[in-house]
């Protein structure tokens, strides 16, 4: 009786184990069908939501997939460097990209503004706006549990902007003992966000839908222009004549069409980041257009 | 090696042993008697007494990392009983990165300890108690003494935990000099900020020191483990 019982079961597991394989298998057939055309984008984290919602729209018209990876601009900068397969990166800055320059890594007309950040203040006590948290007779300053956050100037643009404020009013040393750093704009929102700070510098589109935001004056800063590259080089005809092998011609032959429709695919996609209809959505998510910056130049 | 690190990365090492330091001494006041009571303790709650001290261990930082920052808020019941007592929040200081230490390196103090102690030979402390030393005086005068090695193992993990802690102190340090930037915190700044030279010297300090670290624990208790094991039989 028991031996039965035990057989029972046993066929029983048998039976859930070849039921799994056969969804393993036709999970992976499916996929092997449905494997579209990938374009792999690396974007800082600002940008991260507005370009999923790009993203999405860009599949939807192209059937092309877009694979986002979300982090730091220069953790981003290092795994470039460092041989990550990227097509497409989405600085939160200029530095950045340039540097991809100066590093040889991509050439200068693969370089572009995409979007313009705008910073923005937002304070759950006095001071409430930018006005009130830079003027003389303002004394927040002598209470020792007053704390400001913003991002790391040394590391994001926003940073970087919120300190160009305070030093244009001489109030970045006295102000230094109430200034904590995030690692980006976003650590900076979440330390406002979970209560443990009064205040914080950050990017407008992080901010756009709460109360009491002040976005502050784009003169009091040099504006946040945030770039984008292409990182995959254009496929030229030079690289094959090295080889007299046949064979390995073809394979050569056969990664350059691969890599230059993948070019094609990342030119598509920043053509359509840079288009009109793109470039007017993105105010929506608190940047300004790119052709804000040559109108602020006029 | 000295002109290698700029005076910021100086003040990060001496703030990282200041850190390191203070959360394993008082990570040792803490741990010694807890894992002494819980290894003479039998229940049948002992296993969810043990994997809660344990969480640390297995959890991401990232997930302490923002539990303590919640809790650290002047909104909530620790965090507003902080403002009130020393008028600065806890988020952001010094006294905020030791509590998170002794939480995130508590398992790395009680572990070697507890082990010590459920592997010490009854018999000695039978000995003690017919000859009438007190269960005060037993535990310093018997079970200290033979488990200097496991202590030291704790004293010696927790610290060097304590050193090599990121994704915690990431969360609620806020980065100031002096008071939260830390060695791991500096050295993620330094190669976010592409500052790829300062981050190699630093690094490579880094690795040296936890190399020699590691190095004097192994070879000390092995060496202590065998004595323990000599004299217990």
């Amino acid at each position: 009786m028991d031996e039965r019982a035990s057989l029972v079961v046993y066929r029983q597991i048998l039976c859930c184990v070849k039921v799994c394989l056969w969804a393993f298998f036709a999970l992976g057939v499916s996929a092997n069908v449905s494997a579209k055309e990938k374009l792999r984008v690396a974007v800082a984290a600002n940008f991260a939501a507005p370009l999923k919602a790009i993203a999405e729209e860009f599949t939807h018209s192209t059937d092309v997939d877009v694979v986002i990876t979300v982090s730091s601009s220069g953790t981003l900068f290092a795994q470039i460097m460092h041989g990550a397969a990227f097509d497409v990166f989405l600085s939160a800055d200029t530095a950045r990209v340039k540097a991809l320059i100066e590093a040889g890594r991509v050439s200068t007309s693969d370089v572009e503004p995409y979007a313009v950040g705008q910073l923005a203040f937002v304070s759950r006590s006095a001071p409430i706006t930018v006005k009130e948290l830079l003027s003389r007779n303002n004394d927040v300053l002598s209470l020792n549990s007053y704390k400001l956050a913003i991002a790391n100037p040394k590391l994001a643009p926003y940073g970087e902007a919120a300190k160009e404020v305070l030093e244009g009013h001489a109030r970045w040393n006295n102000m230094r003992q109430h200034i904590v750093m995030g690692k980006n704009v976003l650590q900076t929102y979440q330390f406002y966000r979970t209560g443990n700070v009064d205040s914080a510098f950050v990017a407008y589109s992080l901010v756009k839908d709460e109360p009491n935001v002040d976005i502050v004056s784009p003169r009091l800063y040099s504006p946040i222009v945030q770039s984008l590259a292409i990182l995959i080089a254009p496929a030229t005809a030079q690289d094959t004549h090295f080889s007299q092998d046949t064979h390995f011609a073809e394979d050569t032959h056969k990664k350059l069409d691969s890599q230059a429709r993948q070019r094609q695919l990342a030119e598509y996609f920043v053509n359509y980041l840079l288009s009109k209809k793109v470039q007017q959505k993105i105010e929506g998510w608190g940047y300004k257009p790119v052709s804000s910056l040559s109108a602020s130049k006029e | 090696m000295t002109e290698a690190l700029t005076p910021q990365a100086w003040q990060a090492i001496w703030l990282t042993l200041k850190l390191a330091l203070i959360t394993s001494l008082l990570l040792m006041v803490v741990a010694t008697p807890l894992a002494w009571v819980l290894s003479n303790w039998q229940h049948k709650t002992k296993p969810f007494v043990l994997s809660i001290l344990a969480l640390p261990l297995v959890l991401p930082p990232t997930v302490l990392g923002f539990y303590l920052l919640v809790a650290f808020s002047p909104q909530s019941t620790l965090g507003g009983a902080w403002v009130s007592i020393t008028g600065h929040p806890l988020a952001f200081s010094f006294e905020g990165l030791v509590l998170g230490s002794l939480i995130y390196s508590l398992p790395f103090a009680l572990q070697p300890l507890y082990s010590g102690f459920t592997q010490l030979d009854r018999r000695y402390l039978e000995v003690a108690q017919t000859l009438g030393l007190t269960s005060f005086q037993r535990f310093f005068k018997v079970v200290l003494p033979l488990c200097k090695a496991p202590a030291i193992v704790a004293f010696g993990l927790s610290f060097a935990h304590t050193v090599g802690e990121f994704g915690v102190v990431l969360m609620i340090g806020g980065n100031i000099p002096g008071e939260t930037q830390v060695l791991s915190i500096a050295l993620y700044e330094q190669v976010e900020a592409l500052q790829y030279q300062d981050a190699h010297a630093l690094s490579l300090c880094l690795l040296i020191f936890s190399f020699l670290l590691l190095t004097g624990l192994y070879r000390f208790s092995g060496k202590g483990a065998l004595g323990w094991n000599l004299a217990s039989r």
